[in-house]
């Protein structure tokens, strides 16, 4: 079997007796190889192949085909990076030296691999360095030896600049020229930490069990002090028995004289400041394992990072029928693709502005207790649903984020029993899910993100008296409390929900929304009429707003469906009186229109620039259940991001004047009153925002994922 | 990336501690830092925490004290002004607690941050993110309980408990409301006056201007009337004895609460008087004294506490700066006062279940919870199974101070109580109690065990 001379070996994963993987390794210390950690591990699950399937063992091989068991010790999983300890140190495999100098822009460098398709024989790679990513030790590699082939196998590769090892190669883009390569930086991060953490080893066993010289040779016969200490930059040092006895019998103070002798003094200056620091980021079970063979993984310290928000909101996930989300997969494929479009340098993080569930239109709402808010959550969680919550607790445990804004109708989530079982539910304990849930905006950077309802007088919440609800029920068990106060638009919502909805499903997702009394009064004027009547009822007159001027656009619809009744009685034929009076009243219509500002998104981007002060750049909304994207195209001043709902719009065919118009509409009508599926329609749309590191804004879009086609093709 | 996320079913080892205070000018309310950054620092292994449990590290209350950051004003609302009180706190000698509070996070433990009394400015959102930035946190990381609510954990609850202190309890309404505007940088937030804690305001007006002269002032234990005659005694000329006695009123109205209810706000609550009365004290103290028994007109949190800018010849603190013989009779009123200082003295009487706390923690334990713990009074406690607590209070890891118990002779020497004035200015009389409570959460939400912990950190153990 070929070995590289300047220290590279091919790497071996075995199951019983079939390969499941392979790689290349190098020598960084007298028993120790590092490679990628894909190689040997499995990065979404963060751990190493071992530790998920049975009988897993590796190897590496050298020159005459000798093989060398090798078996995990540490990993930076983010870097890529991992280091193996060889069970039997052997001399035929060179230690590389790590470079002492940072890599630069068009430094040549090679890299001696094992590709699968040169039969796992060694294959060299040469090329120029393009890139150096301080921010995340990253280093982009242009390759000279293009090739249509399969690069299995080289992953773990030194790269070599004037033969010292300047990073480790982990991916190379297929049918292109591009690898990429982690710096040296995460490799002597793991160097340092074994090194510490035998040392630290060492003092334990120092401090627990030597009380005089005595002692030393009694407790060096029983502890493995013989391996060499790594610290950074593969500097050695031996901690020998004679060190540690003369230490001793000098009678002084052992952990610190240990180290003073041993190390230079900056060193052991930084050790001791270490010591229990060190040990606490290792984890509970790192003291006494770094200098055994059980394996470890190690976080990174994490580095700064864009923020990447994705921004959706009014999902309305309910149980009661009928369900306002016909699709819900569609919206776990969305959530599973995001991850895929994000940049090496950014944190996902997805926010779900309000209404993410809909509480109000199920039984009993009004008077929920805390038990009954448990139990409605739980039944949303395990039907048809259920697909959206298994794609959040991917999204989470993928190290991703989640934040969710209580808006209008799912002010229940305020509750501390309920936010717990969301958590159980997504597999994570707090803060892991970040709640808004307080009144608050949600601010990140120069952006504002809030559901809206604040604004609305119909579905404004009570904050103050929602934040004395979840104390009170922060110290009580699933009882019985004082109700807790709502908005009247939710309680109208939900007296509509149990009486008018079953019978009328479209009513609560026609668009625009004031068309919905107007169709009612042409289908069945009796009912229309009494439901207008507890609407006006319901009207919250006189009411005030926390803090902002009131939209009043509540009464805007009012006009309108004033309008509507005069027009439904002026003569023509039933049929040809409503389509009439449809296209006079949509004729203008620009609510499906995104950049419309106009109306009632005019208000609420009004409401938005009074926001835009004092460092916010961009406002998001929910609420209206009408996207929006109004400002610069990359960067919007305002973005609604719509909602997730169907959504039924009156076909614009339907509204010609003529015979043809005349069918048109009656089809839609009948499709209305059927509920038919084709008459509703999709719009999933979203706001995808990337803030720097300053907080700056970047880009601030709204953005539409297509159930048929995914992702816009610019999404990434 | 973070580690695995998937680990709600694992047992949550929770360690909580409370009312660190830190901040100020020297003589810092704590003066040991160092210490305290150790205990995070080694939290894991010294536990040690076992290899299938989470660690979320619990500050129960009063982190910072923005009451001790000049310009020691009870409520800061000005989001820049609060930021930068803050900064001054993480700065030395304190930032080695941020700095291990930030490696606690950076190890994938959770830390959760309530807010007391002390730092009421921590439920500003650009406090909170001021703070999330020393740590290197994000809000994903760190949970503030910045509203009133209890943080509870399966069948465990936690709370600072000035909730139950009437002249302590925070304006949590107002809070909310100016958090909410500040969100939205609203400069004027509704028009909102908070109201101040009678307790803060006493601070800000009695405790922070005497401070630089009678430095164990917010450190001694218990306060209340006889901390006011002790005034009385050090410094008759500089007190407005009439204002303190009325917002202190407020407080011993609560200690007097048998139900351990949360009582209305400060400035509703009535006038109480015991009716008792103390004749060394009424003779030691005269119209002072007979000022404390009677019903003030109103008890007030607005009030202001008015002090004396001119320092009195007569104050303690100048006579024995300037080497002069302290006279008889302010001998025998601080005697007599820390006499009955000590003899209500429970500080470290860890297992004494009086107080309105403990009743509190009993209410809750009859809502479902197995342990109840609390911070705000200073005085470490554990009520109940030694293995598994009713209540705890997790005490302070700011210094406390304690009379010799001498002084309980009504016989001793003056030269006694001259030296013990003496060291008390001297600040000879400090003594640090590093508690912490030490509880594990199954997987089903029982509490597996909850105890109250020494933290001897000379000896690098725990007790």
């Amino acid at each position: 079997m070929a070995i590289d001379p300047e220290g590279s070996a091919r790497l071996q994963v075995w199951q019983d007796r079939e390969l499941i993987g392979a790689g290349t390794a190098f020598r960084i210390g007298i028993d120790l190889i590092a490679t990628a950690f894909h190689v040997v591990g499995d990065r979404r699950l963060m751990a190493w192949t071992s530790d998920i399937r049975p009988s897993v063992r590796c190897e590496i091989l050298l020159v005459g085909g000798t093989s060398i068991e090798v078996v995990p010790l540490l990993a930076d999983i983010e870097a890529d990076v991992a280091v193996l300890r060889m069970l039997e140190p052997s001399n035929d495999l060179l230690i590389l030296p790590i470079a002492d100098r940072k890599p630069k822009k068009k430094d040549e460098w090679s890299a001696d691999t094992f590709p699968a398709f040169h039969n796992g024989d060694i294959f060299a790679l040469t090329g120029e360095i393009d890139a150096v990513r301080e921010h995340d030790w990253r280093i982009q590699l242009r390759i000279a030896q293009t090739a249509g082939v399969k690069w299995n196998g080289v992953s773990g590769s030194p790269v070599l600049i004037e033969g010292h090892v300047a990073g480790l190669l982990t991916e190379v883009t297929e049918g292109t020229s591009v690898g990429w390569a982690a710096m040296v930086e995460p490799m002597q991060l793991l160097l340092r930490v074994i090194g510490d953490g035998f040392l630290s080893d060492c003092i334990q066993s120092i401090t627990e069990n030597i009380s005089s010289p005595e002692d030393i040779n009694r407790v060096a016969e029983n502890e493995q002090w013989d391996p060499p200490l790594y610290l950074g930059n593969g500097e050695l040092v031996d901690v020998t028995r004679a060190a540690v006895r003369e230490v001793f019998q000098r009678g002084e103070d052992p952990l610190n004289r240990l180290l003073q002798s041993l190390l230079p003094p900056n060193e052991a200056q930084r050790l001791m400041s270490r010591h229990g620091s060190l040990l606490s980021t290792l984890g509970p079970t790192s003291t006494k394992s770094i200098s055994g063979s059980a394996p470890q993984i190690i976080r990174r310290s994490r580095k700064p990072m864009a923020r990447r928000l994705i921004v959706v909101s009014d999902l309305h996930l309910t149980v009661s029928e009928p369900r306002l989300m016909s699709h819900p997969g569609d919206l776990a494929t969305f959530i599973r693709g995001l991850p895929a479009c994000l940049r090496d340098d950014e944190r996902l993080e997805l926010v779900i502005a309000g209404d993410f569930l809909d509480f109000v239109s199920m039984p009993g709402w009004v008077s929920w207790s805390p038990r009954q808010a448990v139990d409605a959550l739980t039944q949303i969680m395990s039907g048809t649903a259920a697909v959206v919550f298994d794609a959040l607790a991917e999204h989470i445990a993928a190290g991703h984020q989640l934040t969710v804004i209580i808006g209008a109708f799912d002010t229940d989530l305020v509750l501390p029993q309920v936010q717990e079982c969301l958590r159980k539910r997504l597999g994570v304990e707090a803060p892991d899910v970040y709640f808004v849930d307080d009144g608050s905006a949600y601010r990140v950077g120069e952006v504002l993100i809030e559901h809206g309802s604040q604004y609305d007088s119909w579905n404004a919440n009570d904050w103050s008296a929602l934040r004395a609800y979840r104390s009170d029920a922060s110290r009580r068990g699933l009882g019985s409390l004082t109700r807790r106060s709502a908005p009247a638009g939710a309680k109208l919502a939900h007296q509509l929900s149990s009486s008018y909805f079953p019978k009328y499903p479209w009513l609560s997702l026609i668009q625009p929304s004031h068309i919905a009394a107007q169709l009612l009064f042409a289908i069945d004027p009796k009912t229309a009429m009494r439901m207008s009547w507890r609407a006006m009822r319901s009207l919250p007159l006189g009411k005030t707003l926390t803090s902002k001027p009131e939209p009043k656009y509540a009464t805007e619809s009012s006009s309108s469906f004033c309008t509507s009744v005069r027009l439904m009685w002026s003569g023509a034929t039933r049929s040809a009186r409503i389509q009439r009076l449809l296209a006079n009243v949509l004729q203008n219509d620009r609510s499906c229109n995104t950049d419309d500002d106009s109306g009632v998104s005019g208000v609420f981007s009004r409401i938005a620039e009074n926001l835009r002060v004092e460092g916010v750049r961009t406002v998001v909304f929910g609420h209206t259940h009408l996207a929006r994207h109004i400002g610069p195209s990359d960067c919007a001043y305002y973005i609604n991001t719509g909602t997730w709902t169907d959504v039924i719009r009156v076909p614009i065919p339907a509204l010609q004047l003529g015979n043809e118009g005349e069918g048109a509409f009656t089809d839609f009508m009948l499709g209305l009153v059927q509920n038919e599926d084709t008459v509703r329609t999709r719009q999933y749309s979203y706001a995808d925002i990337r803030v720097n590191l300053e907080g700056a804004v970047e880009v601030a879009q709204l953005r539409v994922f297509s159930e048929e086609n995914g992702f816009d093709a610019d999404f990434q | 990336m973070s580690s695995a996320r998937r680990r709600h079913a694992t047992p949550l080892r929770l360690i909580v501690i409370s009312d660190l205070h830190l901040g100020g000018e020297p003589p810092h309310m704590m003066s040991q830092p160092d210490r305290l950054a150790k205990f995070i620092t080694n939290l894991a292994e010294e536990l040690p925490l076992l290899a299938d449990e989470r660690l979320e590290l619990v500050i129960a209350g009063d982190f910072i004290d923005f009451l001790a950051l000049p310009d020691f004003r009870a409520w800061t609302p000005d989001p820049d002004h609060a930021v930068d009180k803050l900064r001054s706190a993480m700065k030395s000698p304190f930032s080695p607690i941020f700095d291990a509070l930030g490696n606690h996070i950076a190890a994938g433990h959770h830390l959760v941050v309530m807010v007391g009394n002390h730092d009421v400015e921590l439920t500003i959102p650009q406090v909170q993110e001021e703070l999330l930035d020393r740590l290197g946190a994000s809000n994903h990381e760190v949970s503030f309980i910045d509203d009133g609510s209890a943080y509870r954990i399966g069948r465990l609850l936690i709370e600072h408990g000035n909730r139950y202190d009437g002249a302590n309890a925070n304006d949590w309404t107002g809070l909310r409301a100016h958090r909410s505007a500040l969100s939205r940088n609203e400069p004027d937030p509704v028009g909102l006056r908070l109201h101040v804690s009678a307790g803060s305001e006493l601070v800000e007006g009695l405790v922070s201007p005497l401070k630089g002269d009678y430095p164990f002032l917010d450190l001694l234990q218990p306060q209340g009337e006889l901390l006011a005659l002790l005034m009385v005694a050090l410094e008759p000329g500089r007190i407005n004895f009439d204002q303190i006695i009325r917002t202190l009123r407020a407080n011993r109205r609560q200690t007097e609460n048998e139900f351990g209810e949360q009582p209305g706000k400060t400035y509703q609550v009535g006038a109480y008087t015991s009716g008792h009365v103390d004749s060394e004290l009424k003779h030691l103290f005269g119209s002072y004294y007979e000022q404390m028994l009677r019903v003030p007109q109103e008890v007030g949190a607005r009030e202001k506490i008015f002090i004396l800018a001119q320092l009195r010849h007569e104050g303690l603190a100048r006579i024995i700066h300037a080497g002069q013989r302290i006279p008889q009779k302010r001998m025998r009123q601080i005697q007599a006062v820390m006499r009955r200082i000590l003899a209500d003295d429970k500080t470290f009487d860890q297992d004494d279940p009086a107080g309105t706390y403990s009743m509190a923690a009993a209410r809750l334990n009859k809502c479902g919870f197995d342990t109840v713990i609390m911070g705000h009074t200073h005085l470490a406690r554990h009520i109940g199974d030694s293995s598994r607590a009713s209540y705890i209070n997790t005490g302070t890891w700011a210094d406390l101070i304690r009379p010799p118990i001498e002084l309980q002779n009504q016989d001793i020497d003056v030269a006694v109580v001259e030296q013990f004035l003496r060291n008390l200015l001297a600040e000879n009389l400090r003594r640090q109690h590093f508690t912490y409570a030490d509880a594990r959460i199954g997987p089903g939400g029982q509490v597996e065990h909850s105890r109250l912990r020494t933290y001897w950190s000379t000896m690098g153990a725990n007790s």
